[in-house]
């Protein structure tokens, strides 16, 4: 007898979640992912199989439409044990929704009371610190430069306050993000694993915990603080395995195995397999 | 026609959404049932209901802050929590905020993000008396959580002229554990406005140490608030002695722990993680509370307060 187990993933939008859905799927189905193996072929796999093929294609997810619920609905077998593996493939608006407006569906709550695991994305060159304008004013001209930039991404004209719509820095959404869902599990343990997407973009001395205490220190922090009732782990991920945007680095990879060209870095820097988050979020391993 | 059936079916309420017809499927969604679970109030702190309920759940340390208009209460807590966003902070570590989006929304006028030229603290001008929470870790893990209020100088103004209080103040002054003191630098800094600070500083000890407000073992920090204004040595030194004058006063007023201390959260904060340790420091209260104390003490104590 199958048991269903869900996963959600959480993070804001561009942050990884379809991409890493869609590597996931394909490594299943070809048998690299460790223990999780693909049990049926009878399951509806109509989004997964869209998004796995844009994968393959070396083309970039498309943006997951906030009021479609696709997800992946999987009978797996592991280590011979059927199991019914659920994944929302929720948009990072509907979780950015959650953190303006302080409310969501009742589908969510119960999906949110009822996952066995979390898996969080942040894009890991994607990490919005939102400064303070003290600190950049201190900051050198360099940095000065910088501050204008950010301020004009951010839809701002330094010195007209205006009308702008309060943004939140990246740890503050996240840490946000996460308080909410474990006061909705209560006294239930959390088990969240962590996935900074993108890896291929940081340095390769760098690893996946050191990245976190760098520059989502609030968060890391936060995790440390309430390591019992949250439970969690970091990996480097990247998905797409290179910049499908780079002309040449896109036909080096299509030539490479869709599963193999991925990187999965343990939070230590040991590299690991695709299924190793996912495994862990589910206690697998 | 497919949008709208899709919002239906997943129960949310036009969330993100311009399609009037999600609208009309929702209405008619929420007349059976609820379609959405709201978390909770989001960017305003948390009201004394709230708050009282979450001390009793928490045993957090309830710390008032009072001060009159503009002394920088509220940037004073903003500030605090500030810290955090870079790092571990004095010995203490960041274990999270029932008032997190209360405390971004606060910090926002001070961002980039916000187009400011300079950075500001708007102005609390919520009508209700309200708190912020902010959990911290020690380094052996321990947690504790501490509340500090955001209540608007007006609220205080009224005990600097004995002036008849806001409901539920007088309780909530009486049911903190300790107490801040905030006096302005920028009038320190001013010759004008100097002695005004101060008198009024030493009204508000006066008032809050009335029967059946400060509890006498409460902690009271007198709290230069802006420090980096107070840039002459010779108003600097002439600030101590008003600091040491203030002390003595709340001490011949019944108190049992004052002290003083100053901060600066511009440009860059300074003295906040002795105010810090200060908030965490364990309260002894010895000295017997007054047979007349108003009962809404133990109200607001037992988490059930009006």
């Amino acid at each position: 007898m199958n048991t269903t187990r869900s996963v959600l993933y959480v993070g804001l939008p561009a942050s990884g979640k379809t991409t890493f859905l869609a590597l996931l799927y394909r490594a299943i189905v070809a048998n690299g992912a460790g223990p999780l193996q693909l049990g049926t072929y009878q399951d509806d796999r109509e989004h997964v199989n869209d998004v796995a093929k844009r994968l393959a294609r070396c083309e970039e997810a498309l943006r997951t439409l906030t009021d479609h619920d696709e997800q992946l609905a999987l009978s797996l077998s592991v280590e011979g044990e059927g199991m019914f593996l659920r994944i929302p493939d929720l948009s990072g608006e509907r979780w950015s929704h959650v953190i303006e407006d302080r409310r969501w569906s009742v589908e969510l709550d119960r999906a949110v009371a009822e996952a066995t695991g979390f898996v969080l994305f942040v894009h890991s060159g994607g990490v919005d610190p939102d400064p303070l304008i003290d600190d950049v004013e201190h900051g050198t001209d360099a940095l000065m430069g910088a501050a204008a930039t950010d301020a004009e991404a951010h839809g701002a004209s330094v010195g007209e306050a205006h009308d702008v719509v309060r943004t939140r820095g990246t740890q503050v959404a996240l840490v946000d993000l996460i308080q909410l869902i474990a006061r909705r599990r209560g006294p239930r343990a959390l088990r969240l694993a962590i996935i900074a997407s993108a890896w291929d973009l940081k340095p390769e001395t760098l690893t996946p915990n050191e990245w976190l205490a760098e520059d989502l220190p609030l968060l890391d922090q936060f995790l440390a603080a309430n390591a019992s009732p949250i439970e969690s782990d970091v990996w480097g991920v990247s998905a797409q395995g290179g910049d499908f945007s780079d002309p040449a680095q896109r036909e080096e990879l299509l030539r490479q195995d869709v599963v193999g060209r991925a990187i999965v870095i343990a939070g230590n820097g040991d590299e690991c397999t695709i299924a190793a988050p996912m495994e862990w979020a589910l206690r697998i391993t | 026609v497919t949008d709208a059936a899709n919002e239906g079916a997943t129960g949310d309420v036009a969330v993100g959404s311009n399609d009037v017809g999600a609208d009309v499927v929702a209405e008619e969604a929420s007349e059976s049932m609820p379609t959405e679970v709201v978390l909770d109030s989001g960017d305003a702190a948390l009201t004394l209901e709230e708050a009282g309920v979450l001390a009793a759940e928490l045993g957090a340390t309830i710390i008032v802050v009072a001060g009159a208009q503009a002394v920088g209460k509220t940037t004073m807590a903003v500030t605090l929590w500030g810290q955090f966003l870079h790092g571990a902070f004095a010995e203490f570590r960041f274990a999270g905020s029932r008032s997190l989006d209360a405390f971004d929304q606060r910090q926002f006028a001070a961002r980039l993000s916000s187009g400011n030229a300079h950075p500001e603290t708007r102005r609390t001008e919520d009508e209700d008396l309200r708190l912020l929470h902010l959990r911290i870790a020690t380094p052996d893990g321990a947690l504790a959580d501490l509340m500090p209020s955001d209540i608007k100088g007006e609220f205080f103004e009224d005990v600097i002229n004995g002036r008849a209080v806001v409901p539920g103040l007088q309780e909530l002054v009486a049911r903190a554990d300790k107490v801040v003191v905030a006096i302005d630098g920028a009038k320190i800094a001013s010759l004008v406005d100097r002695a005004s600070a101060t008198f009024e500083a030493e009204q508000l000890i006066g008032g809050l140490t009335e029967p059946g407000w400060v509890h006498p073992d409460a902690p009271v920090l007198v709290l230069l608030t802006k420090h980096d204004l107070v840039c002459e040595l010779e108003t600097e030194a002439w600030y101590d002695g008003e600091a040491d004058r203030l002390v003595t006063f709340a001490q011949r007023r019944g108190l049992t722990a004052v002290s003083s201390a100053k901060v600066r959260a511009r440009p860059i904060a300074a003295g906040f993680e002795d105010l810090l340790r200060w908030m965490h420091a364990p309260v002894h209260r010895g000295t017997t509370i007054p047979a007349d104390e108003p009962p809404t003490i133990r109200v607001f104590a037992a988490g059930v307060m009006a």
